[in-house]
């Protein structure tokens, strides 16, 4: 019975010009991008940066692991011995037009020195833009913490989300 | 005599341009509904609040570059797009905007523009056969198919108001209205009259013809440039004209209280405009055989079993 | 046999089997970290203990030997809480710095570490932070890293004999190192990189290159000397990262020298040359290796139609596989027609003595020639014959080599005395009764005697088969020197004496010079004649790299090592083994080359390995039906008839005796190319004694000028403590010495400031 009133009455088209009438008046959830910032949530993983020490040696000790467990194999690592035995990182290519920003190098890094940033913005021209070594992964660090932003008017709050 | 020519020639000037300045609003219009429903924000950046927008689109279409594939009738190719556009600007010459503002006030108009409304169905088979794609061709089959049906049905529940205010004459229809509006003792044949019109103007839900997923955009797969912007323009001009009708035989057309006539006439038509948006920002599109059995065994035996006991109640009242 | 039952299966070993065995047999596998099979019992660890049912103490299955009836339990409650802590006692001191650590991946005491479950030590941690020792080139010595397992201080000891590391001081303060703290000096055979089980010991040459996880491996034979061992290449790519033991296997039983573990590197070197050189009027000019060939072909029909076929001779070189060794001698008999083929080896002496038999022999004698530096891994086999049985170990050297803390009787002296008690020695196994008597009866009293020599000296040849024929027991073992010797000879480059391809440049007979890999300006009998080769109508070198020859040749093209191949070596014991292509460094190889020029010259020869073994069964009745993966050739003869006497008294005059030194970690061929072996041991350096070199006042590391008959050269002097009073040695194999080793290989010489 309820069916048949259903049918001829319309009752769910009914119910569906509602809900979509009343969506009309909802404040739309849109961010204009390129002039408007979508807020960046603290978990957020962006770029990857790679911690330094106070001198500003990089705290990445050439393990290999990051490499070993990225999924998409963005990760080339070249290590050699340097001058007095110590572990040298010849090469660290990070291939982020091949990243999925997974988190897993953040995760497995045993020495806390890559980490998942908060910057998204990897427009290059050309592919080999992608490819971000250890020096720019540096002075991602650096523009995490110091909050030299692509993206100005992001500063402040991304700056709080470093700082704690 | 010259003069009534010239002033008719300025009334149809007017007229085609404000339709085709509705229609081209009406392309923004439905972007910005749809977009607010689906909680977006819709054309913004063209000139404030996006109004430029159909200036943009316009600009766009009119530069594409105009291309005629190899393989297909050239002729008919071209001539298709007018006559999907042609009918559905022509229709606009009945219709009673207001007591005087109306090009051609005949006797037949409800037939004259049930007339226009079939001839569209040649722009829509010309231009998918001519294209000779399998998904035009598809496309305009469909289209053909559902136009055809429902203009029964809708031809079947206008002849309600007719019999109702016993005249073919669009503005005796309106005056009939005064006292009551049609859409009450109507009221079947007002809700058969706005699902086929929706299906007739080949609007969601009923957007078989161009179904972007199946067919990628039907009749005027091969279409580009101003060529693919008629078929547009005839679409929306269409809606225009089954609105103009919808606000006539039910809604009492111009008649209502303290405003301009024209007033009444653009909101009641501006109001079934926007309900042809509010459809497609909400349902999903029906099947194909969904749509032949809502046509066939539900709209027309509906349709004629009200004309039926209008005729029989007009006849009881009548003598 | 006694029955045992481990894990509750019941298995059947040999009386006092250790349990460890036992339990493998059973295929029960027990955690080990200090146990090694090849060295004696230990014990250190306590990784390996079990319960046996009715002893309430547990025992170290790696030290216990069975008895009959015997229950073990390998896997309980309680073990898997005593091994826990045992691991966990050992990681009070262990750094964790696996990220760091070269070992970390392939690490005994991390992948234990999972085994047991330890996730948290429970007590005070106290990694030590001692500097890491980089005293050895080849070897990182990290001592707080050590678990004081032992396992290179017996492989040092109980294998390599050299006892150059030990465990110094007592309980907690004990750590593994060298006598006095002394730099760390030894034969740098890295056998305690290969059991160290965690990171303690590393190899300089890879170390922080790479991780175990990235590279592939593949199993094949290393190419730098006649042992033939079996290695594992390791590869990223197109770059060897390592060449190491196969742990346990080959004849080699996972043994490696120096060489073969830190010289692998020519093989990415930089240097090497990727395209083809044709030289025309004086100009050099790049081309590709097709333009090489034809250019080859062109000149080798324009020799063999205007000189004949006998003008033209074939050369290779020892490093070539066998396969590719048949295919030059099929393109010089059938395709060029000539019969000159040519190499520095000779058929007068074929294999006899497999390296398991010198292993096993109850006496073991060794005729002037210092096999622990020419073929390490045979010097390993006699110090385990000297050193396990009880086989008297005699060696003739002038000078000592390793191999006097396990010999019995070591005779030195001038290189005149050192023969004079040779041939003592063979009169004394012959019969005569002389000095030498007692140990002459030694060797023919025992079962399984063995002698080794050098094969390129014929005057040792002679007294080899002079002892030989007094005693036709011995077994004589002839020290090859490179890694296919053997196989070329078999594949018919033996026939002819080399001296005669030298004959034949000076005459001028022949005009065009197909050499293979060879490099003849750095061997003794062909130096001289060399420069001779420059001028000829065609000299074709292939090489990896630009060497001294090749820069002479008018067309040169750059082929492939051991390591870019397969194919096969035969090793100084008559063993056949299979190599395998690691890498690909975008060279062709020596069979591709010689296919080429036969397919210019209008004949077909495969180049693939499988083919071409497929026509050496054929056509080579020794290798008629021979296993190409570990096959030993059985040959007809040891020495190819009467030896002539030679006369091996020092030639010239002078008031030193000059002898070919044993070489130094590598000859001057291929492994000076790799540049940490070329950092320790760069050129040929003048061995002096100590006596001499004060009387004559010359320090170590001063150039001197050497002086004798007919040759003179400038050396980088070094002062060892091994070389007797009277004698200078040099290095045979390089250019700048074999012009003086042509002359002899015993010379007297004077040493001008």
């Amino acid at each position: 019975m309820k069916n048949v009133f259903e049918t001829i009455f319309f009752t769910e088209i009914l119910q569906g010009l509602g809900i979509t009438l009343s969506h009309m008046f909802k404040k739309p959830v849109t961010y204009r991008y390129p002039f408007e910032a979508t807020p960046i949530q603290d978990r957020f993983r962006g770029i990857q940066y790679i911690k330094t020490h106070a001198d500003g040696r990089t705290k990445c000790v050439g393990c290999y692991l990051c490499q070993k467990v990225c999924p998409s194999e963005c990760i080339h690592i070249e290590t050699d011995c340097g001058p007095n035995g110590e572990r040298l990182i010849r090469k660290y290519e990070l291939d982020l037009s091949r990243c999925i920003y997974c988190g897993y190098c953040e995760e497995v890094c045993p020495v806390d020195a890559i980490h998942m940033g908060w910057e998204w913005n990897t427009v290059a021209s050309d592919r080999s833009g992608y490819v971000i070594n250890m020096k720019t992964l540096s002075q991602n660090y650096k523009d995490n913490v110091e909050g030299n932003w692509k993206n100005k008017h992001l500063q402040k709050k991304l700056v709080e989300g470093v700082q704690q | 005599m010259v003069l009534a020519i010239v002033f008719t020639l300025i009334k149809i000037l007017i007229i085609v341009v404000c339709v085709l300045t509705g229609v081209a609003y009406m392309t923004y219009a439905e972007r910005k509904v749809i977009g607010h429903m689906q909680v977006r924000l819709g054309p913004v950046h063209t000139g404030p609040m996006g109004l430029l927008q159909p200036l943009a689109d316009g600009l766009k279409l009119m530069s594409k570059e105009d291309m005629t594939p190899d393989m297909v009738d050239k002729p008919v190719f071209y001539v298709a797009p007018f006559l999907g556009m042609v009918p559905g600007i022509a229709a606009f010459a009945v219709i009673p905007f207001a007591p005087n503002i109306v090009v051609a006030d005949i006797n037949v108009g409800v037939l004259y523009i049930l007339a226009l409304s079939s001839v569209g169905v040649y722009g829509i088979i010309m231009s998918g056969w001519a294209s000779n794609s399998k998904y035009a061709t598809l496309g305009s089959l469909r289209s053909s198919a559902q136009i055809i049906s429902y203009e029964t049905a809708m031809g079947l529940s206008i002849l309600g108001p007719v019999l109702l205010a016993g005249s073919l004459n669009l503005k005796e229809i309106t005056e009939a209205q005064r006292g009551l509006w049609f859409f009450i003792p109507q009221f079947v044949a007002f809700v058969i009259y706005s699902i086929s019109a929706v299906a007739e103007t080949n609007r969601a839900p009923f957007d078989l013809p161009e179904a972007e997923t199946e067919l990628v955009a039907g009749f005027h797969v091969e279409y580009s440039g101003m060529r693919f912007a008629m078929f547009f323009l005839g679409e929306y001009a269409n809606m225009y004209v089954v609105s103009c009708m919808c606000a006539i035989l039910f809604l009492g057309g111009y008649t209502g209280p303290l405003l301009p006539p024209l007033v009444w006439f653009l909101i009641k038509m501006l109001a079934f405009m926007f309900f042809f948006l509010w459809l497609r920002a909400t349902l999903p599109r029906l099947r194909f055989d969904q749509l032949m059995n809502l046509g066939w065994k539900v709209l027309i035996p509906i349709a004629l079993a009200n004309l039926l006991i209008t005729s029989i109640v007009v006849y009881a009242i009548r003598n | 046999m006694v029955t045992v039952k481990i894990d509750g299966k019941e298995v059947q070993v040999a009386p006092n089997t250790l349990i460890l065995d036992a339990a493998k047999e059973a295929g029960v596998s027990i955690p080990t970290l200090c146990h090694d099979s090849r060295l004696n019992p230990f014990g250190a660890c306590r990784v390996c203990l079990v319960e046996q049912v009715g002893n309430p103490k547990l025992q170290a299955a790696c030290t216990t030997p069975v008895t009959d009836k015997m229950e073990i339990v390998t896997r309980s409650e309680k073990l898997s809480r005593v091994r826990k802590t045992a691991i966990e006692l050992l990681l009070i001191n262990h750094p964790l710095d696996c990220p760091v650590c070269d070992k970390g991946g392939e690490c005994t005491l991390q992948d234990l570490t999972y085994e047991v479950g330890v996730t948290k030590v429970r007590f005070d941690a106290k990694p030590n932070d001692t500097p890491v020792d980089h005293t050895n080139p080849f070897i990182e010595r990290d001592i707080d890293r050590c678990v004081l397992c032992g396992r290179c201080v017996r492989v040092c000891d109980e294998v390599v004999n050299i006892q150059a590391i030990s465990f110094l001081n007592r309980g907690t303060d004990t750590i593994i190192g060298t006598s006095f703290e002394q730099p760390w000096n030894c034969e740098y055979c890295g056998q305690c990189i290969s059991v160290c089980p965690v990171g303690s010991l590393n190899n300089r040459i890879y170390l922080f290159k790479n991780r175990p996880w990235n590279l592939d491996r593949v199993k094949s034979v290393c190419g730098l000397c006649s042992c033939g061992c079996t290695v594992d290449i390791d590869y990223e790519g197109n770059e060897v990262f390592r060449m190491k033991e196969s742990p346990e296997e080959g004849i080699n039983h996972g043994y490696m020298c120096a060489k073969g573990r830190f010289g692998f590197e020519f093989i990415n070197s930089i240097k090497r040359e990727s395209e083809a050189v044709v030289k025309a009027g004086g100009e050099s000019k790049k081309v590709s290796f097709n333009e090489a060939v034809d250019v080859a072909v062109e000149k080798l029909k324009k020799v063999k139609d205007t000189a004949g076929a006998d003008a033209i001779a074939v050369v290779v070189s020892p490093r070539l596989t066998n396969e590719e060794a048949f295919l030059a001698g099929k393109l010089a008999k059938d395709v060029l027609g000539t019969s000159n083929l040519f190499s520095t080896e000779t058929n007068e002496v074929n294999p006899e003595a497999t390296l398991e038999e010198v292993e096993n022999s109850d006496c073991v004698t060794v005729l002037n020639i210092d096999v622990t530096e020419s073929n390490p891994i045979l010097g390993l086999a006699v110090r385990h014959a000297a050193r396990t049985g009880t086989a008297p170990l005699a060696v003739f050297y002038p000078g000592y080599t390793a191999l006097r803390r396990v010999s019995k009787k070591f005779v030195t002296g001038t290189p005149d005395e050192v023969r004079a008690a040779m041939e003592s020695y063979a009169a004394a196994v012959a019969g005569a009764s002389n000095e030498y008597s007692e140990w002459a009866a030694k060797l023919t009293n025992a079962e399984r005697p063995v002698v080794i020599f050098d094969p390129y000296n014929k005057a040792d040849v002679k007294l080899a088969q002079d002892i030989k024929k007094a005693c036709a027991k011995v077994k004589v073992v002839p020290a090859k020197a490179k890694n296919n010797s053997v196989g070329i000879v078999d594949m018919g480059f033996g026939a002819k004496c080399p001296t005669e391809f030298a004959q034949g440049l000076e005459s001028g007979k022949f005009k065009a010079v197909v050499v293979l890999g060879e490099n003849l300006s750095a061997r003794s009998v062909w130096t001289k004649s060399a420069s001779k080769a420059a001028g000829l109508e065609l000299l074709l070198v292939t090489d990896p790299f630009m060497s001294e020859t090749a820069a002479m040749a008018n067309v040169y093209i750059p082929v492939s090592t051991f390591a870019e191949k397969s194919g096969s070596f035969t090793n100084l014991e008559g063993h056949v083994q299979s190599i395998a292509k690691a890498v690909d460094k975008g060279v062709n190889t020596d069979a591709c080359v010689v296919s080429a020029i036969a397919k210019g010259l209008g004949i077909k020869l495969p180049a693939e390995v499988s083919a071409v073994r497929g026509m050496i069964e054929k056509e080579v009745p020794l290798y008629s039906g021979i296993n190409w993966d570990g096959g030993v050739v059985s040959y007809p003869y040891v020495f190819a008839g009467e030896v002539a006497a030679t006369d091996g008294k020092a030639k010239g005059k002078g008031r030193f005796f000059l002898y070919p030194a044993s070489l130094r970690l590598h000859s001057g061929s291929f492994t000076r190319w790799s540049p940490d072996l070329a950092k320790v041991y760069g050129e040929p350096m003048l061995e002096l004694s100590v006596e001499d070199a004060k009387e004559l006042g010359i320090s170590a590391k001063d150039r001197v000028k050497v002086k004798g008959e007919g040759f003179e050269g400038e050396f980088l002097v070094e002062i060892e403590k091994k070389v007797s009073k009277g004698c200078i040695a040099l290095p045979e194999d390089f250019v700048a010495t074999a012009g003086i080793f042509c002359n002899g290989k015993s010379l007297r010489a004077d040493i001008v400031k």
